[in-house]
């Protein structure tokens, strides 16, 4: 039940990630660029959730969740500040 | 069931979590003002994940294992994932013309 | 919003509601569709249109985009209006009347859209490109 939780979010943040980044590509728009490395990299945080918590349960990989969370925020940020306007 | 590990960097961790809220909340007014503007409830989905966001990660600080998290939290997350779908969703095969 | 709809039923402003995203973009429309064929390259344009470069630019690929516009290959590079059909000709014509008719409320309506990165945010989403929103 958890793993369905986790992979299915994961596929969620990875459809965004693909339909922004191919809307760059199509429009050049900057914005888009980043919100769509934002959600490339919170597809593999929440990919990282799932290597933690249900495949290598022994090791500890919340500080390397969080730091590509926050890398993913940043992205998003930057791309909000400079591009929208 | 083996036990997980316990956290290995507790200060860092809860700074990055006390980070990513913060920025969550400027994302979320962000994607307030694109939805004020544009009238697209997509942008609505998006302000929701992320208030959501706000809510989990401050939370979490409060558990007394935050690298396990609680079910709950990772749903709560899973439900404003399905918000966003629904938007794509109504976006696309919803006709409204 | 249609006063006038004339019988071929092509409403010019909505047209320009849906695929006109600034001011710059329809007034370079409007300039190529009135010189077409002359072509145009994008420093013209600029400064004809007294628009940075760079945005110049991103007006010019959305034209392109739209198929109202197209490259003539060069050197130099210059853009003219694309007649794509004699529908998009009558809508071209149409837009050019309402454009010189009502300025003003055509310019407010514009403005008044969301910045044209978030609408190609939204626009992203959508899996048939054909339709806005």
């Amino acid at each position: 039940m958890n793993s369905t939780v986790y992979v299915l979010t994961c596929l969620t943040t990875l459809l965004c990630a693909v339909l922004l980044l191919k809307g760059y590509a199509q429009s050049r728009r900057k914005l888009l660029l980043w919100s769509g490395l934002c959600f490339a990299v919170l597809t593999i945080s929440n990919g990282l959730v799932f290597a933690d918590l249900v495949v290598y349960r022994s090791i500890d990989l919340f500080t390397y969740r969080l730091v590509a969370e926050a890398l993913a925020m940043v992205l998003l940020l930057y791309g909000l500040i400079w591009e929208s306007q | 069931m083996t036990p997980l590990s316990p956290m290995t960097h507790p200060l860092l961790d809860i700074f990055l979590l006390g980070f990513i809220t913060a920025c969550s909340l400027a994302s979320a007014i962000f994607f307030l003002r694109f939805w004020r503007s544009s009238k697209d409830p997509l942008f609505l989905a998006f302000v929701l994940f992320f208030v959501v966001q706000i809510f989990r990660e401050s939370y979490t600080v409060s558990l007394t294992r935050p690298n396990v998290g609680a079910l709950w939290l990772f749903l709560l997350r899973f439900v404003a994932v399905l918000a966003i779908l629904a938007a794509i969703v109504r976006k696309n095969f919803w006709d409204r013309r | 919003m249609t006063e006038e709809t004339p019988n071929s039923g092509i409403d010019p402003y909505r047209f320009i509601l849906e695929n006109v995203d600034s001011i710059p973009h329809l007034e370079a429309l409007i300039l190529l569709w009135n010189s077409r064929p002359v072509g145009w390259t994008a420093d013209e344009l600029a400064s004809r249109l007294y628009v940075p470069k760079e945005q110049v630019a991103h007006v010019i690929r959305d034209l392109v985009r739209l198929q109202v516009a197209q490259e003539q290959p060069g050197p130099p590079v210059r853009y003219s209006y694309f007649p794509r059909s004699e529908e998009q000709n009558e809508t071209m014509q149409l837009v050019d009347n309402a454009y010189r008719r009502d300025l003003v409320r055509i310019s407010t309506m514009v403005h008044s859209k969301a910045s044209s990165s978030v609408r190609e945010f939204a626009r992203a989403f959508r899996f048939r490109k054909d339709r806005d929103s």
